[in-house]
């Protein structure tokens, strides 16, 4: 299935380089953190994932056709 | 080793500059920054000061590493007691300026008095000198950064603006033009003083014991940790990122805090300021450089910092990036807190809109809006009336439940009806409401623990509050996210002995209380350390807030665990067991 | 030969290279003290980053009467017990990055300490024609 991938801010090198891209996942169903491995993106880095703009735990199923947000950690304020 | 060891005393009455030697022993027990700053205000004001009097001091603060080449090492603690609230108040400044006071030779400068005529202070090594400031007196403060440096050439200079000299509790010190010293009044504490700038070049240098070695381990650090994927968010989108973090969440101010979500968000997210991003821009020392140095046509500044977006922009109804941009570099010209001051114009707005009182704007107005900051600075047409912050038109006007302050300093960007910690971070910040005494929303509104509940919070807050007092101490910048144990790797290799996070979390607690010490001296106590009364009634509109309120059990339940972890009694007052535990 | 480049859009003014510098060759935190000189302010028409930085002209290894200041294996070379303070290698440096020192001066080395500091590549080290 085909999904699009936004990978924010520092951890957009785990993409190809821009921060949104396509991606095709060998299965018909996969779960964010299957997803996460995949791209090789370390959890620590990870504030939290969105899914269609909602953020989701990290054993949400995708089905195809979401817009998956990765967001990073943020110190400060 | 870490210290020079000498403090400049400026006396603007008498117009003299001595030199003494830095309280070592209050060094041991504070760091330096935040401690040692309040330490020093705590013993020498006297209980009761009038903030704009020439007995209030201003106080400017290194640490032990400022100077050398340790990550994130290079802001300076501006402190002194608040005009704002009353309370003691420490802020925390950028750029480049506390590095050349420390090879100037000093650890600190403590400002007292009050000069007759309008002066700068001018810092070159051994040499002090107050200067006439007459001709600069009136304008802002890059037009006198820029005249300064035409007369002593690269000096790093701290300079008010118009709204320092008018005494706004709402007016701030600025630096480099967009680097602030911004809460609780602290730019009217210069202007009470009649000190409009204050400059300085150092051409000395640091020693470090086998600096080699320390360069290298410093180095190892940098690469595996400041600039690991957990910091780096600051250099490729700086605080902007956060827009839509808090979107997500629902804890986006919106309309004076009557909504947590945005509509127009996506035009003042981090992508918007990136397409009008022309350089990043770092602190002394800093591999982050979290700042974004921003040029449309017909405006530019180094911003806008998420909070400037989220109480200009959204919490005044304002999705326009350019005129964002531009109320952001009037009000750093000018010397305008841009928490405060959008804040103010946002409370305006609603009570425009609301028939209580017609100031002449309502929420979305970028006309009115731009012309707000230089109203505000001179005290012209409404800007007198909106000049003195929140809680001093609320008691005016009216308004009282959804002035959005505490203890006279206006609410942050983190809407606490969606985050309960932030909250009762706000009530029990030291200055007054804060977001940089203990910040919340990482592990809650954008984390894992559940936002709309007191538990566990007040353990959360009160740990959050001794770091990040350490923190400021030692002088790290908020934007590293670092350990204890990793503050004490990097002190230990300057301070000249080991010092474990165990000591660094000791000084946390003690610097926090001390803080608390002040405040109970000057009468406050739990009574003071509550929330506008909006938190508790109203509940938000939209998104994923929506219908959310605190009920007032809820932040009863958290305070009241607050004060008890923290030693304290139920009043909100340190015990005497507390104080000496801490030797206070 | 390989000397510094400086790639003034990537530089964000940390002055890390500074306190590497002076650290590495002097043995002190002093920005003053550095054999190169970067700086990014805003002056009245906005942002300017400048950098100075050595590029191994080797002017100053001409100049130097008493041959204080060589080239040994692609790098310049001070000596300080040869050195007579005589100034003539600050004054012709064409990018004014040598240190004038009470004893002696202070001159690129091409150590690399300034470009490994770097947080964003700004410094880079290639060959100059020379």
């Amino acid at each position: 299935m085909r999904i699009t991938i936004k990978l924010r801010g520092p951890l957009s090198k785990y993409g190809p380089g821009e921060e949104k891209f396509e991606y095709n996942i060998n299965s018909s169903s996969c779960t964010i953190e299957e997803l996460l491995n995949m791209l090789n993106v370390p959890t620590s880095p990870v504030l939290f994932v969105t899914v269609d703009g909602n953020k989701v735990k990290m054993d949400t199923e995708l089905r195809g056709g979401e817009i998956v947000t990765v967001y990073p950690k943020v110190a400060g304020g | 080793m870490a210290y020079t060891g000498k403090v400049l005393r400026v006396n603007l009455n008498t117009g003299s500059a001595k030199t003494e030697e830095l309280n070592k022993q209050w060094a041991d027990e504070y760091l330096g920054g935040k401690g040692l700053a309040i330490k020093y205000l705590y013993e020498e004001l006297q209980p009761g000061v009038d903030p704009w009097s020439e007995d209030n001091k201003l106080i400017l603060m290194t640490g032990p590493l400022t100077g050398t080449i340790a990550p994130n090492s290079g802001k300076l603690a501006v402190a002194a007691k608040s005009p704002a609230t009353g309370t003691i108040l420490d802020c925390s400044i950028g750029g480049h300026f506390a590095p050349q006071l420390k090879y100037a030779g000093y650890d600190a400068v403590i400002i007292e008095g009050k000069a007759k005529m309008p002066v700068y202070l001018y810092i070159e090594d051994d040499k002090v000198e107050l200067r006439s400031a007459e001709a600069l007196w009136g304008q802002g403060a890059h037009e006198t950064e820029h005249t300064i440096a035409e007369s002593l050439g690269d000096v790093v200079t701290l300079a008010i603006g118009q709204a320092g000299e008018n005494l706004l509790p709402i007016a701030c010190i600025s630096s480099e033009l967009y680097r602030q010293a911004g809460r609780g009044g602290i730019g009217s504490v210069m202007g009470s003083k009649n000190l409009k700038a204050i400059s300085v070049r150092g051409t000395g240098g640091l020693d470090a014991p086998d600096i080699r070695k320390v360069s290298t381990a410093l180095n190892k650090i940098k690469k595996e940790d400041t600039m690991d994927d957990e910091n780096m968010w600051a250099y490729s989108d700086g605080t902007p990122m956060i827009v839509e973090l808090s979107q997500e969440a629902g804890i986006l101010p919106t309309r004076n805090f009557q909504d947590g979500s945005f509509e127009g968000y996506k035009k003042i997210d981090s992508e918007a300021v990136k397409g009008v991003l022309k350089a990043k821009k770092a602190c002394f020392a800093c591999p982050l450089a979290c700042g974004n140095y921003v040029e449309t046509g017909k405006t530019m500044v180094e911003g806008p910092e998420y909070e400037t977006i989220a109480l200009c922009s959204s919490n005044c109804g304002i999705d326009d990036l350019e005129a964002l941009i531009e109320f952001n570099r009037l009000c750093d010209d000018y010397c305008l807190d841009t928490i405060s001051a959008g804040s103010t114009v946002a409370f305006a707005m609603e009570l425009t809109e609301k028939g209580i009182h017609d100031f002449g704007i309502r929420f979305g107005d970028v006309e009115k809006f731009l012309q707000m900051p230089g109203l505000m600075s001179r005290r012209e047409g409404v800007g007198a009336d909106l000049a003195d912050g929140v809680a001093a038109v609320a008691e005016k006007y009216g308004g009282e439940d959804f002035a959005m302050h505490v203890k006279k300093l206006e609410i942050p960007g983190y809407e606490p009806r969606g985050s309960f910690g932030m909250g009762l971070a706000y009530g029990t910040a030291d200055r007054g409401a804060c977001h940089l005494r203990a910040w919340p929303p990482p592990l809650e509104a954008f984390g894992d623990m559940d936002p709309f509940t007191s538990e566990g919070k007040a353990e959360m807050v009160v740990e959050m509050q001794d770091d990040n007092a350490v923190k400021f101490s030692a002088i790290f910048c908020d934007f590293w996210a670092l350990s204890t144990e990793r503050m004490a790797e990097v002190l230990s290799l300057f301070i000249g002995r080991e010092i474990t996070a165990d000591e660094l979390t000791e000084i946390g607690e003690r610097v926090y209380n001390l803080s608390r010490l002040f405040n109970e001296r000057e009468g406050f106590d739990r009574k003071d350390d509550y929330l506008p009364k909006r938190i508790y009634n109203d509940k938000l509109l939209s998104g994923k807030t929506e219908g959310k309120l605190m009920p007032l059990e809820e932040y009863e339940k958290m305070l009241s665990e607050y004060y008890k972890i923290r030693g304290w009694d139920e009043d909100g007052k340190i015990t005497e067991a507390k104080k000496k535990e801490l030797g206070l | 030969m390989k000397a510094l480049i400086f790639h003034a859009e990537k530089c964000v003014g940390c002055k890390l290279c500074h306190l590497a510098c002076s650290a590495q060759n002097e043995q002190v935190f002093n920005p003053t003290l550095a054999r190169l000189v970067i700086t990014s302010c805003f002056d009245r028409d906005g942002l300017v980053t400048e950098g100075r930085v050595c590029d191994l002209c080797q002017k100053c290894v001409e100049a130097c009467p008493v041959d204080a200041i060589t080239v040994k294996n692609g790098r310049l070379s001070f000596s300080e017990e040869l050195c007579t303070d005589c100034s003539l290698c600050v004054d012709i440096c064409p990018n004014d990055v040598i240190v004038d020192k009470d004893r002696g001066i202070g001159v690129c080395v091409q150590c690399r300490t300034c470009a490994n500091w770097c947080p964003t590549e700004a410094l880079t080290f290639e060959e100059v024609s020379k």
